[in-house]
């Protein structure tokens, strides 16, 4: 298991780069991994609002159930669809996004 | 001749031994395994079930749908044995009477057992050149593969030709076999090519228990666990 | 200046050059214990619950290759390590070394060979990158089924040095901690069964509830995981249709997951979590144990299960059965209007060529869609999706996944012409999204029952 240093701390990551110690996140640890996955605005070094609404939903999802919403939950609740998720986020709602909000990796068929 | 002559009279048991309790042990072996697993194949026959089991044992449907050239070798293949088996029974009983009771004259034996003979070795000769040639095939042969191709292509030959250059008589031959057979054996009849034939052949039998021909029996398990709805 | 197809070949080596590196890691390192522990078991042929079939498989295939063309993989790789014979051969190469008088005599020329580290590291790689899919089974003149005997390989590595791959592995951990592969907790079911009931209000507008821990109703249904995930409108499909049919149905809140990846490698994971399925049925006296859209559960409850835990106090049935069985009886009312656009389905293997339902996808997609289409080859004669025998729950194997065991379907399916390709496997339904997205292809992918609640009626 590698080491990476996020928001000034340092964390432990898989090989995907999701972090295993969730109680870590914040966020600039959020930050920092969306410098490589998600895209910014031109001229800005931080994610935009649209990213933390995303980021935002996905987290308290997880802080009150546990595991990462269906993605089309966090479409419909978050308002933002999914082409804009993509854009936001290239690998997608969650390879990307979870990933930015401190989520594990999701297991299964999913 | 006579060292020969006396090796083939003992090849000629081992083999029938083997043969005999080499089928028995290895039906044995397979058959207290368990077959905890249902592990049928779909689509499976509602009825008609030991008719499909046998079609497919002595069709091969499936290796007709994947390899039309290897379907038809092999039943060529196939049934050139199957004649030149028959015509062996000879040597143990008159088949030549038999047949000329229904139709085939005595005769035609000789072009008969040549005609499938050839077929045999030309078929021979396209399972060699498939292990040769054809990739997926030849990638994955090993030594033992095509070892025993050139056996039986051996066999095949050496029969052929001491049938059309050194004829024995058939009566000869069976008074041989018989007198095997009672366990009291006479003196083969002395011809080198002859003999040469019946000793490989006897290794052929010898290799019939763990080589390839011993399909027809595991064959019957196989397909019984493919149609079946429990485990066996 | 490289061709096109060079550089298809390129990335195509990249991607399994890529996959087995990952493979290898996973693997590790065997130790001689291992080596031996592995080669001992070999030779328990007694405990293996299948090992007649795979002693038989083992003795007698003859190396003809016939079934080699009709694997997937190599057919779009024909590579020799992809070759299906090959691949076992890695097993049966070692069982005549040790268990054939043949192999221990004449060895090397028989085709017999020690069992090393390096033999040991080769069987992970190559044994995890079969489908695992059965085509091959069905074209052999001798019905070897080399999938019994990739299985095999697999549980003896696991059995001795507890190895797979990782995302499996971690999915029959968490299975047989939470009783599900994806650390659902029962409050996350319950609002991910509200999502799914909020969302049949908004298409259909009937107030459906998702009948929960009702002991004595008639079906017991379990979905895969993906329902809950990924094909959302599968398992609001199948809500709808029980609802409109007026069946007696219920799901439970600890039990809500069909999958068992223990059916890929490993028999004791697998039978407790068959087990955890097998006890809640019982303890909600159903009739009917109902498996969703999902391949490989249906094939170890109904067939598997049974014969090897005795039988089973109640009926098991696939979705598709219980839904073709209701539109026979004219239960629901199906529109087919609501589905204009040209269809076409995709045989799962474990559905299809383990479980026979061949007939209930179609009876269903005909009475419900205006245009449905046959893939070729189809039925019982399919090609696997690429995502296979555990295959397509790594996300490392993406790549390899694309470019080498998913590459004929995705041509499969854009010959079609279809605008939408529907399946009845979890995994499948996963694997169908990702090539869609690779290959670019203009098409949907959806379950038999999104159709179904697009065209269902009151
Ligand atoms: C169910 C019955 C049988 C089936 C389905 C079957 C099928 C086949 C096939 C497909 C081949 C070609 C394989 C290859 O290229 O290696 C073959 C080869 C052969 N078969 Fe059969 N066979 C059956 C029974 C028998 C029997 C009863 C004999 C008995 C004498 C026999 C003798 C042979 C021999 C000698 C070969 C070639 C040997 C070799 O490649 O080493 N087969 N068989
Ligand atoms: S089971 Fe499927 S993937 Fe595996 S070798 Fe056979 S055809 Fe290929
Ligand atoms: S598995 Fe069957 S078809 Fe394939 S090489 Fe062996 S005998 Fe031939």
């Amino acid at each position: 298991m590698a080491k990476a240093t996020l928001g000034g701390v340092e964390i432990e990551v898989d090989d995907d780069g999701f972090i295993q110690e969730p109680d870590k996140w914040n966020k600039d640890v959020a930050e920092d991994i969306g410098k490589i996955e998600a895209v910014l605005e031109p001229g800005q070094d931080k994610m935009g609002a649209d990213h933390w609404t995303v980021v935002d939903y996905l987290r308290n999802y997880f802080l009150e159930f546990g595991i990462a919403p269906p993605i089309r939950m966090v479409v419909k609740k978050s308002g933002i669809d999914l082409k804009k998720i993509y854009e936001l986020f290239p690998k997608g709602p969650a390879a990307g996004a979870c990933k930015v909000a401190g989520l594990p990796k999701p297991t299964g068929c999913v | 001749m006579t060292a020969l002559s006396y090796l083939v009279i003992i090849f000629g048991y081992l083999a029938l031994l083997l043969f005999i309790f080499g089928i028995i042990y290895r039906a044995w072996r397979w058959n207290r395994l368990p077959q905890g697993f249902s592990w049928g194949l779909f689509p499976k026959p509602t009825r008609w079930v030991v008719t499909s089991m046998l079609w497919k044992i002595l069709a091969w449907p499936t290796l007709f749908k994947a390899d039309r050239l290897l379907w038809a070798g092999a039943l060529f293949f196939h049934l050139g044995l199957l004649v030149l088996f028959a015509g062996h029974l000879g040597s143990f009983i008159d088949i030549a009477s038999l047949g000329e009771r229904i139709g085939i004259p005595s005769e035609s034996s000789y072009v008969i057992g040549i005609t499938a003979g050839t077929i045999v070795a030309i078929t021979i000769l396209f399972y060699i050149s498939r292990r040769l040639f054809i990739r997926r095939s030849s990638e994955i042969s090993v030594f033992a593969d095509h070892f025993w191709l050139w056996v039986l292509l051996v066999v095949v030959l050496v029969g052929i030709y001491s049938r059309v250059f050194h004829e024995v008589s058939s009566d000869a031959v069976r008074d041989f076999a018989l007198s095997v057979v009672a366990f009291n054996p006479a003196l083969p009849p002395q011809n080198f090519w002859f003999l040469m034939h019946v000793l490989l052949s006897e290794f052929f039998i010898i290799y019939a228990v763990i080589g390839k021909p011993i399909h027809l029996v595991g064959q019957l398990f196989t397909q019984y666990i493919l149609v079946s709805e429990e485990g066996s | 200046m490289k061709t096109d197809t060079e550089n298809q070949a390129d990335s195509q080596a990249k991607a399994v050059e890529e996959y087995e590196k990952t493979l290898e890691r996973w693997f590790g390192e065997a130790t001689k214990e291992d080596v031996q522990k592995v080669i001992d078991k070999l030779g328990e042929w007694e405990k293996l619950p299948y090992s007649k079939l795979v002693k038989l498989n083992l003795d007698l295939c003859s190396n003809c290759g016939a079934c080699a063309d009709e694997c997937h993989i190599y057919k779009t790789l024909p590579r020799k390590e992809f070759n299906p014979v090959y691949r076992v051969k890695l097993l049966r190469s070692v069982y005549q070394k040790y268990f054939t008088w043949v192999g221990k005599v004449f060895g090397r020329f028989a085709g017999a060979r020690k069992l090393d580290k390096e033999l040991l590291k080769e069987w992970f790689v190559r044994f995890y990158q079969c489908n695992m899919c059965r085509r091959c089974n069905i074209f052999c003149p001798f019905g070897v089924d080399n999938m019994a005997i990739v299985r095999t390989g697999r549980l003896l590595i696991n059995d001795v040095m507890g190895k797979t791959t990782e995302d499996m592995g971690r999915g029959v951990r968490y299975h047989l901690r939470d009783g599900n592969a994806s650390e659902m907790s029962e409050a996350a079911f319950r609002n991910i069964v509200s999502f799914w009931e909020d969302e049949i209000k908004e298409v259909k507008g009937w107030d459906v509830k998702v009948p929960i821990d009702v002991v004595g109703a008639e079906m017991f249904l379990i979905p895969p995981n993906t329902d809950y995930f990924h094909s959302l409108e599968t398992m609001e499909g199948i809500a709808a249709t029980l609802y409109a049919a007026n069946v007696s149905w219920t799901m439970s809140s600890k039990i809500f997951d069909s999958v068992n990846y223990g059916t890929f490698f490993n028999d004791e994971a697998w039978a407790s979590i068959i087990t955890q399925h097998i006890e809640e049925a019982k303890r909600l006296k159903c009739k009917t144990l109902v498996v969703g859209e999902c391949g490989h559960a249906t094939k170890s409850l109904m067939f598997l299960g049974p014969s090897l835990l005795g039988e089973f106090p109640f009926e098991v049935k696939n979705i598709l059965q219980v839904t073709a069985d209701l539109i026979q009886h004219d239960r629901i009312k199906l529109n087919k209007e609501a589905n204009p656009e040209t269809v076409t389905y995709h045989d799962p293997c474990n559905v299809t060529r383990m479980c026979g339902i061949m007939e209930e996808p179609r009876i269903i997609l005909r009475a419900a869609c205006m245009d449905f289409r046959e893939m070729t080859p189809n039925r019982d004669r399919n090609y696997c999706c690429g995502g296979g025998g555990g295959v397509v729950l790594e996300t490392a194997s993406h790549d390899f996944r694309m470019e080498v065991t998913g590459k004929l379907k995705a041509e499969q399916m854009q010959r079609t012409g279809a605008k939408i390709v529907v399946t009845s496997c979890a995994n499948c339904k996963v694997e169908i999204s990702h090539l869609i997205d690779q290959y670019k292809l203009d098409m949907k992918w959806a379950g038999v029952h999104d159709m179904v609640l697009n065209a269902l009626e009151l």
